[in-house]
This record gives C-alpha cells, sequence and structure tokens, in this order.
C-alpha cells in the first residue's frame, strides 16, 4: 500500500433508522480500518459521492431503501460506492441488494455462497471474510466461572428454528440458558426488549458456554439453506462461545470440529449435552476458535485485505469522474447487468384469496349464539337442581384451610378428563415455592371433576381447591372465579392441558421479584403435540403485541394487578383472546410484563382446539380489538 | 301440572338438540375453507371451460366479468 493510499479515507454509509445488525458490522469495519492505519467513520446523514474515498455501504438493500433520494441519485451514489451486501441467496432482500448493486465497480459480500451468487450475475465480486475486533471481544476472567450460561441462541424467529429450539427444551428446561428471538414483522432498531447488541452482545456471548445455530428455513418452516451465519458465530468465537451448528457451508477456512461443531437438528440436544458434560472439549473448541478469529482470521486483516483491493478501483473510478477514461468496470455491467435499479422489494403478495370470509363470520356469530344458549339450559338445569343458576360444588384438600403458598396456580378445566392428571402432577413437582392449586372445573361432561378429586386423594400433601360449576360460564369468567379465591402474592394461570417444568413457578417468581414494577412474568413455552414450536417466545414489546397475539395465558400474574384490572373480560367478542385483551389492557395502562427467555413451560397443541375455533374470525375480532384499545400502534390493516 | 321429572326430560332434549346444532354447524366451518389458492381456483376455471358445451359463452363470460373488475378498480 502506497503512502497515498493509506490516506484514502473510508466512509462507511449505514442506514441512521435501519437494523441495528448493519450498525454492529458497519462499526466492525471501520474499527478495523483504523486498525490497519486508514482514517475511517460512519456516514449516515447522506448518500455517497465520488470524492475520492472508498465508500463503502453496508447494505444496499437497507441504506438505500430506508433513504428517500430519487433513482438518479441512487445510481449515481451506486457507481462511486462499494457495497457490502449480507443477505443469503434466494431471500427476496438478496435479490433486492442485488438490484442496488448495479454499476458498482466492486461487490462485496461476507459469505462465499452470496460472494458465488453475485459472481454469477456478473458482477466483480470480493468476498470479505469476517473475523473479530478487539472490541468485540469480552474481557472473560481466567476458568469457566464466568459463564453461567450454558446455552444462548440470538436469531430471528421462524418455524422452522422454533421446531428445533422446542426439541431441545429437554435438555435445556433445567439448565441456565437463554433463548432470545425477535420478530421478522417490524425493523430491528435495537429497542426490543431482550435483544443485545454490541457491548451487551459480547458481554451475553462471554457468559455463555454454547451457542446454537439453527437454519431459518423457508416461509412455510421446511428446510432450505444451510447457511453460516458469520456475523453472529464470529462474535461468539470472539468470545470464547462454542458454537454448534446444523451442518452449514462457506464456513471456510474454520474447520468442523477444530474451530466449532456440527450436528444435524435431530441430534443437537443430544450433542449440547455431551458437550456441556465435557468441559475438557468445551475449552478446547473454544480455545482454538477464538486463536483463529482473533489471530489469523482477524478483521483487521480481512478489511485491509478489502482496502487493497478497493484503492485502484477507487482511484480508476475518481478519475473517470474527473474526465478520464471511461472505467473497465463500466463496460463489465452494462454487459451483464442485473437489471434496473430498484429500491421496491420484491411484488406485494396479493391479499389472502378469502371469498367466504363473511359466512364464516356468520356462522361463527351463530355458533356463539348457539354457545350463549346452551349456557342458558345449562343454568336452567342448574336452578332446577341446586336452586341456583350459577351453583359451585367446593371440595378442598385437608392442607387447603392453613396453607401459605408462595403461589397459586389457577387451572382452568373443561373436558380434560384424560390430561389434567398430568397437569396437577407437574405442579405438584415444582421445586424451591411453595405452592397452593385453585382449579375451576367449568361444568365438563367427562368425568373431569372425578378425576381431579382423585388426584387431591392421592396428593393430600398439596392444597387444593377444586371448584366445579353446575353450569357451564365460559373461560373468562371461570378463571376469575379461581382468581376470586387466590390468596398467594403471585397468581400462575394454566390450562388443564398445559405443563410446567418444576422450576418454572420459582423462577417467575423470582423474576417478578427483581421487576417490582412488572405486573406479571412468563417464560418461553415449548409448544408439543400436533405443532411442535415455541410459544411466548419473545419479550414485552407493544408493537409486536398490536401485531400478534405473542404471549400465551400461561403467565405469572400479581393478585393486586388483577384485582385492579378486574382479572379477563367475559365477553363472546373476544372468544378465545381473553389473555390477549388482558395484555393489551395493561399496555395501554404502561404496566409491561417481564420475560425469562427459558422453555418454563409446555403448551399442548392439537387440532379443534378454542383458539383454533377463533382464527376463524381473526380479522373482525382484531378489528375490535384494535378500536377498543385506539391508542396502542396497531398495524394499519386493523385500524378500520 | 309438569313435574320434574317431564322438565328433565325436556330439559335434555333442548341440550341434546343445542349440543347437536353446535357440532353441525363446526362441521360445516370446518368445511368451509378459510383461502382458496388462486392457482387451484384458475386451473379449475380452465379444466370446466375445456369440458363444458358451451365454451364461446364462458369466454364471453370471463372477459365480461373481468372487464367489469378493471373497471371497478380504475
Amino acid at each position: 500500500m502506497s503512502d497515498g493510499a493509506a490516506s484514502v479515507p473510508v466512509h462507511v454509509f449505514v442506514a441512521a433508522s435501519g437494523n441495528a445488525f448493519m450498525t454492529d458490522i458497519a462499526d466492525w469495519i471501520v474499527e478495523a480500518a483504523i486498525a490497519s492505519g486508514r482514517p475511517a467513520n460512519i456516514v449516515d446523514d447522506r448518500l455517497p459521492i465520488p470524492d475520492g474515498s472508498i465508500n463503502l455501504v453496508v447494505a444496499p438493500h437497507e441504506f438505500y431503501v430506508l433513504r428517500d433520494d430519487d433513482d438518479a441519485a441512487v445510481r449515481a451514489a451506486a457507481r462511486c460506492s462499494i457495497p457490502i451486501c449480507t443477505e443469503q441467496p434466494g431471500t427476496p432482500w438478496f435479490k433486492l441488494s442485488a438490484g442496488l448493486c448495479e454499476g458498482s465497480p466492486l461487490v462485496v459480500d461476507i459469505n462465499d455462497v452470496g460472494a458465488a451468487a453475485l459472481a454469477e450475475l456478473g458482477f466483480h465480486v470480493h468476498r470479505l471474510r469476517l473475523g473479530a475486533v478487539a472490541s468485540m471481544g469480552y474481557e472473560v476472567p481466567e476458568g469457566d466461572e464466568r459463564r453461567d450460561i450454558d446455552v444462548v441462541f440470538l436469531g430471528g424467529a421462524t418455524p422452522r428454528r422454533e421446531r428445533v429450539l422446542a426439541g431441545l427444551a429437554p435438555v435445556l428446561w433445567d439448565r441456565p440458558c437463554e433463548i432470545r428471538t425477535f420478530s421478522f414483522s417490524r425493523p430491528v432498531t435495537g429497542d426490543e426488549p431482550g435483544l443485545v447488541f454490541g457491548a451487551d452482545k459480547y458481554e451475553l456471548l462471554a457468559r455463555s458456554k454454547v451457542i446454537v445455530n439453527i437454519h431459518r428455513g423457508d416461509a412455510e418452516g421446511n428446510d432450505s439453506d444451510d447457511y453460516f451465519e458469520w456475523a453472529r458465530l464470529v462474535e461468539a468465537m470472539a468470545n470464547g462461545c462454542v458454537v454448534v451448528t446444523e451442518p452449514s457451508i462457506g464456513h471456510d477456512p474454520l474447520v468442523v470440529g477444530e474451530h466449532f461443531i456440527e450436528c444435524r437438528a435431530d441430534q443437537m440436544a443430544a450433542t449440547i449435552d455431551d458437550l456441556l458434560n465435557d468441559p475438557a472439549r468445551c475449552s478446547a473448541v473454544s480455545a482454538a476458535a477464538r486463536a483463529a478469529v482473533t489471530g489469523p482470521l482477524s478483521f483487521d486483516t480481512s478489511v485491509a485485505e478489502l482496502l487493497a483491493v478497493a484503492d485502484p478501483i477507487v482511484a480508476e473510478v475518481s478519475n473517470a469522474h474527473h474526465g478520464g477514461e471511461s472505467p473497465r468496470w463500466g463496460r463489465v455491467f452494462r454487459r451483464r447487468g442485473v437489471g434496473r435499479v430498484t429500491r421496491e422489494g420484491p411484488p406485494p403478495l396479493l391479499p389472502v384469496f378469502a371469498p367466504y370470509r363473511g359466512l364464516r363470520k356468520q356462522l361463527f356469530d351463530q355458533l356463539l349464539a348457539e354457545m350463549a344458549h346452551r349456557r342458558e339450559l345449562g343454568g336452567f338445569r342448574s336452578l332446577l337442581d341446586h336452586g341456583d343458576a350459577d351453583h359451585v360444588n367446593r371440595f378442598e384438600s385437608t392442607t387447603w384451610a392453613n396453607a401459605d403458598a408462595d403461589i397459586t396456580v389457577v387451572v382452568t378445566v373443561y373436558d380434560y378428563a384424560d390430561v389434567v392428571t398430568e397437569t396437577l402432577d407437574s405442579i405438584a413437582s415444582s421445586v424451591d415455592v411453595s405452592v397452593e392449586i385453585v382449579i375451576v372445573d367449568d361444568a365438563s361432561t367427562d368425568g373431569a371433576v372425578q378425576v381431579v378429586q382423585d388426584w387431591m386423594a392421592r396428593h393430600d400433601d398439596v392444597p387444593v381447591l377444586l371448584l366445579a360449576r353446575s353450569a357451564n360460564r365460559g373461560l373468562g369468567l371461570a378463571r376469575n372465579l379461581a382468581i376470586e379465591h387466590a390468596r398467594a402474592e403471585f397468581v400462575m394461570i394454566l390450562d388443564a392441558d398445559n405443563l410446567l417444568y418444576p422450576n418454572c413457578l420459582g423462577t417467575l417468581a423470582d423474576a417478578l421479584h427483581l421487576d417490582p414494577a412488572a405486573s406479571f412474568a412468563y417464560s418461553t413455552l415449548e409448544a408439543f403435540g400436533s405443532d411442535p414450536g415455541l410459544r411466548s417466545a419473545q419479550g414485552w414489546y407493544v408493537p409486536w403485541l398490536c401485531d400478534a397475539n405473542y404471549i400465551d395465558a400461561q403467565a405469572m400474574i400479581r393478585r393486586a394487578v388483577l384485582q385492579e384490572f378486574g382479572g379477563y373480560r367475559a365477553d363472546d367478542s373476544i372468544f378465545g383472546w381473553e389473555d390477549w385483551d388482558l395484555w393489551l389492557r395493561l399496555a395501554e395502562a404502561g404496566r409491561h410484563g417481564v420475560h425469562v427467555p427459558r422453555m418454563l413451560g409446555r403448551y399442548r397443541t392439537q387440532s379443534g382446539s378454542m383458539v383454533s375455533l377463533t382464527n376463524l374470525a381473526a380479522p373482525d375480532l382484531r378489528a375490535s380489538l384494535a378500536a377498543r384499545y385506539a391508542t396502542l400502534p396497531w398495524p394499519d390493516s386493523d385500524r378500520s | 301440572m309438569t313435574d320434574d321429572t317431564e322438565i328433565r326430560r325436556r330439559l335434555a332434549e333442548l341440550e341434546a338438540a343445542s349440543d347437536q346444532r353446535r357440532r353441525d354447524m363446526r362441521a360445516v366451518l370446518d368445511d368451509i375453507p378459510a383461502a382458496l389458492s388462486r392457482r387451484r381456483l384458475v386451473s379449475a376455471a380452465i379444466a370446466d371451460l375445456k369440458t363444458a358445451p358451451n365454451k364461446v359463452d364462458g369466454i364471453r363470460r370471463g372477459v365480461r366479468k373481468l372487464g367489469r373488475i378493471l373497471a371497478r378498480r380504475s
């Protein structure tokens, strides 16, 4: 490198309002460029101009899309800049990114697979191998005692990832772990709870023994890619966190078995278990990977190589701009360009074609009316049998009267005779807390009351109150009846077909003690049964709450909060979404929940459940919630 | 005067009828698709047209309908 080249400034362009992941990569490039002796800085308030500097754009599909410039200005910027692409081939973002690279003298990708795909499109491509920068390494004291987290996952939530993570629950439930996912529904700005960037992320990785890498899969949740997530995994390696990944391509020169562990998704639980039980192996892989990404594969070296390639190209561009000869790259791309410059994403999909929506809504309303009619009949029968339309039979265990529990677990039962015993067993297996159980049977027709009574007889040491309604009144009122009889400070809501891992109650109670302002605490749930995956997997974030009901009812709520807000709304207009309504009510009042990113509960999935029925009329129910809680940030599609 | 037994019998009949109506409605709801695939719809229309005795009329009606949709959108 000549002295002249060394003084050429490096401008790294990144969108001010873009994904925080891009800001991290841009920061690394600046740091590495400075380490290799170049003046470098971040630019987020203008387009690149041909001023003789090296203009690196991270990443075109974000930087240009989030700005409001005309196409001519974007084309001019592309001609004097080097885009750094980060997206996986085959995704719409990759296509968008490639379209915005047209005219660029050099195109850079952080992955071999992406670089090959861009070369195939006719670009002059340089692969920028990610490595560690000095600021990435969080100082870990000697030994493993600072690694108090066994397993960490960081990534966007996709059906495939959630399914694979759910398969890890049998290994992870009693291990300290952090399953941190985010929703793709909105750009990640860095403000979302549970997501960490920069120094916070490095500290999390330095505290973790193992990070798991699971491929995203396609929109239907099927296998689709085997992409090595360089950015995330290099950060982990720099912090001594061992990478366990599904088989990937594009990881050279990192070596399987030496720098990271590779296994199929169905072997991941056993692999992680073996690794965590073998600290020597863990340390060996950790040390080898850290030495590689901070030594020969450091980002300083990689960025210096890129700048060496960029120097003559930038000089040529600058010369051409000032009236010199037309640069050779211009000829290349006029011949083999990928199409017109566009800042539009892929064409929007046509709205779902649902010609029967009106008919389904009418039938749904009829069904609710029939349900109300059936409840009235139940009330008549109760009146006939007991002289009271709302008669409740009360049964209590001998330990109920004098119990002084930390937590009341509220269990609502309606025709769950076949599974309720398993649920009660899981509550009774709780450790480190004292528990009382209030069960409300909502006039089951399958003998569930007798099943619960039999269980109570076998577990007389557990304080249990069983309230058996003579007439069905619906889930909201059943939960509210149970809450009226709860005596502990914290109330855990549990449906009769779901389960708790033994440490669930204690961990959620700890979370509420740690955050006295939180109204409730919830953990990630392992969904099992017909549709395995995760539930309640993300932190409390009101915009996400308006996108979807991502927090299940299975949560621990302060009893005082339930009393203050009057419990659940018993209103058929929100049939099946009583829990969502409660979270929205809390959100509107400025309250919040605290998320524990561990799989501490199990959620049974089966077709034909009440929630499936609710989905029949989802658009109308969503609209009614949006109207009721109008001050919340609903997507435009929900506002009438 | 109707005794309790008779009331209970009538009530049981009403409950059974209500339960049956709910089951029937659920079955109808389950049978109505939530969404249709446009591709399948077009394929089915083309298949119908191929076997239709009055193909020309069918095409004419389709073109008219498309025209009305486009006119509404513009």
